[in-house]
């Protein structure tokens, strides 16, 4: 099967996000091609000498010329996690093969002749929270941070604070706590490793959806100190659809479109004295998740933007620049 | 101070801290980052500190630093529990990049999210970026070049790029030589190695990877007059 224009989805069947936008493509009956992690060995990449934007994708069920692609949507788990998982592929060369591939695919979104939900550099931010804050702090306020090795700062810094948290650095997902007594008996161990701190902003959580110039934003209103956890902890949480100042959205645009993301999660948290803050932009948000609470039509808007991709791409470059 | 962030089995650069010592030079280890010591206060970075070979250092003091660990990885950890290894290397990763980050000294080459010493580009996209610089291609198909494989014909020549030199490049041309400067240029690196395969009388790209062999002397002499240069700190190469 040839075509001219082509979405790919690269991700995992199964996984909600990822198969909300393929049943919306199917459902336009937009043309796409599906590569699903977990049957990586059966896809292969013919790539054209020197240019990644060039060669022959091969899927069980289809051949598409890699500059047919026009939009690929990248939700992308590590596959050597997901391979692992099943002990016939140890020493089965499938692993390999999938990395391989995973390679190419990872060098053609480096091209810019397809529009990329999302590029894997821009993602690849989120691999250290305070390195995305120093980027975030440009259009919002942050929470004050510390990292630290040393017992006696992240004492100090928490006692700058009416509360603080704790978080991991790096994109490993953790969850977010509140530091309490019984944590501070483990400051000694600190030392072993650089830890977040930070300090605790009181306030209403919203998660801001940024699909291009669009935003879809709701409020998350709970009692857990991480409120993606709520449901484990017995906590309340309750997620609504709601408005948030323009001002407010129009900085989320900006800083998803300075982060060169056209989709983005924006974590933001408004303060009873109305400050907003912003904590995380997450670069692949499980946006089916708070479609679910709020029907909200995020996949709708993503599907058009990955059928419209040279004028979504060029709309992102233009907001980047203003 | 000139920090080269390596681990123990680097040779070479554990060599060139050894040899720099006396002006300062240390080597960043990952076991460094188990020490307290550390304090990055993301309000006040400048103000930061850090504990290199036990002893903490302001972060202010660090002339220049040069980079050899593209990412930590659990390997370099033995000393942390084997259950652990895998986080806190990604933890480290993830400290380390907006370390390096917020320091304002020269650095060979600047972090990236992927990449603590430099872009983290596939093999095929430093040779479309090699393409724009006014290379031809070298033969061989990019998936192999991916999988180490060497170049089967034509003779290969390493230049080496570090700030505005071009080392190596004695046999190269003109053109060759403008191209590798764009291409560092384009890849924001100060700290480039192009392999080149000669062909005729001039030179087809291969590959290229944002770092130098430091066991070449002449590549080491460049780097700390190129840092020297550029941070006004005394050298004696």
């Amino acid at each position: 099967m040839m075509d001219r224009e082509m979405v790919l989805l690269w991700g995992l069947s199964g996984d909600d996000p990822f198969d909300c936008i393929a049943a919306e493509l199917q459902r336009r009956g937009a043309r796409h091609v599906v590569v699903d992690q977990r049957q990586l060995h059966h896809v292969s990449i013919d790539a054209a000498n020197g240019d990644p934007g060039s060669g022959l994708l091969r899927t069980p069920d289809v051949e598409v010329r890699l500059e047919s692609i026009t939009a690929a949507y990248l939700r992308v788990y590590d596959v050597r996690t997901l391979l692992s998982m099943n002990a016939r592929e140890k020493g089965s060369g499938r692993i390999e093969h999938a990395l391989r591939t995973e390679r190419l695919l990872s060098s053609w979104c480096g091209q810019e002749s397809a529009l990329v939900v999302n590029p894997p550099t821009a993602m690849s931010t989120n691999n250290s929270k305070p390195y995305q804050a120093m980027r975030i702090r440009e259009f919002f306020r942050v929470p004050s941070t510390l990292i630290t090795t040393d017992r006696d700062a992240a004492e100090e810094f928490c006692a700058r604070f009416d509360a603080a948290i704790y978080k991991s650095t790096s994109g490993v997902r953790s969850i977010v706590q509140r530091l309490r007594p019984e944590h501070r008996e483990r400051f000694a161990d600190l030392r072993w490793c650089p830890t977040q701190f930070q300090e605790y902003v009181p306030g209403i959580d919203y998660r801001v959806h940024v699909v291009g110039s669009d935003t879809f934003a709701c409020r998350i209103e709970t009692d857990a100190d991480d409120y993606r956890y709520a449901g484990k902890q017995g906590a309340r949480r309750t997620i609504t659809p709601c408005t948030i100042p323009d001002s407010v959205a129009g900085r989320a645009i900006a800083l998803s479109a300075a982060l060169e993301l056209h989709l983005a999660g924006v974590d933001l948290r408004c303060t009873p004295d109305g400050e907003w803050f912003c904590f995380e932009v997450n670069p692949s948000p499980e946006f089916a998740f708070y479609a679910s609470w709020t029907d909200q039509p995020i996949g709708d808007a993503l599907a058009t933007m990955l059928l419209s991709s040279p004028n979504a791409a060029r709309e992102l470059e233009a907001i980047g620049q203003q | 101070m000139i920090v080269i962030v390596t681990e123990p089995d680097d040779r070479a650069a554990m060599e060139l801290a050894a040899r720099l010592s006396c002006d300062g030079a240390r080597p960043l280890l990952p076991r460094d980052l188990s020490n307290a010591g550390w304090v990055f206060d993301c309000d006040a970075p400048d103000l930061s500190t850090a504990c290199i070979g036990g002893e903490r250092i302001p972060c202010s003091a660090i002339d220049a630093v040069v980079g050899r660990l593209p990412v930590l990885l659990p390997q370099h950890l033995p000393h942390i529990a084997a259950a652990d290894r895998d986080y806190v290397a990604q933890e480290m990763t993830a400290f380390l990049l907006v370390w390096l980050a917020a320091l304002q000294c020269p650095m060979f080459n600047r972090p990236t999210p992927c990449n603590l010493m430099g872009p983290a580009w596939h093999s095929n996209q430093w040779r479309a970026a090699a393409v724009r610089a006014g290379f031809r291609l070298a033969g061989p198909r990019p998936d192999s070049a991916l999988e180490g494989a060497a170049a089967s014909d034509g003779a290969t020549v390493r230049v080496t790029v570090v700030g505005n030199r071009v080392l190596g490049a004695s046999c190269v041309e003109k053109e060759a030589i403008a191209g590798a400067l764009r291409l560092a240029e384009s890849a924001g690196c100060d700290l480039v190695t192009l392999l080149l395969i000669r062909d005729g009388m001039s030179c087809r790209f291969l590959d290229a990877y944002p770092s130098a062999d430091l066991g070449d002397e002449t590549v080491c002499e460049a780097l700390l007059e190129t840092i020297t240069a550029t941070s006004g700190i005394r050298g004696t190469p």
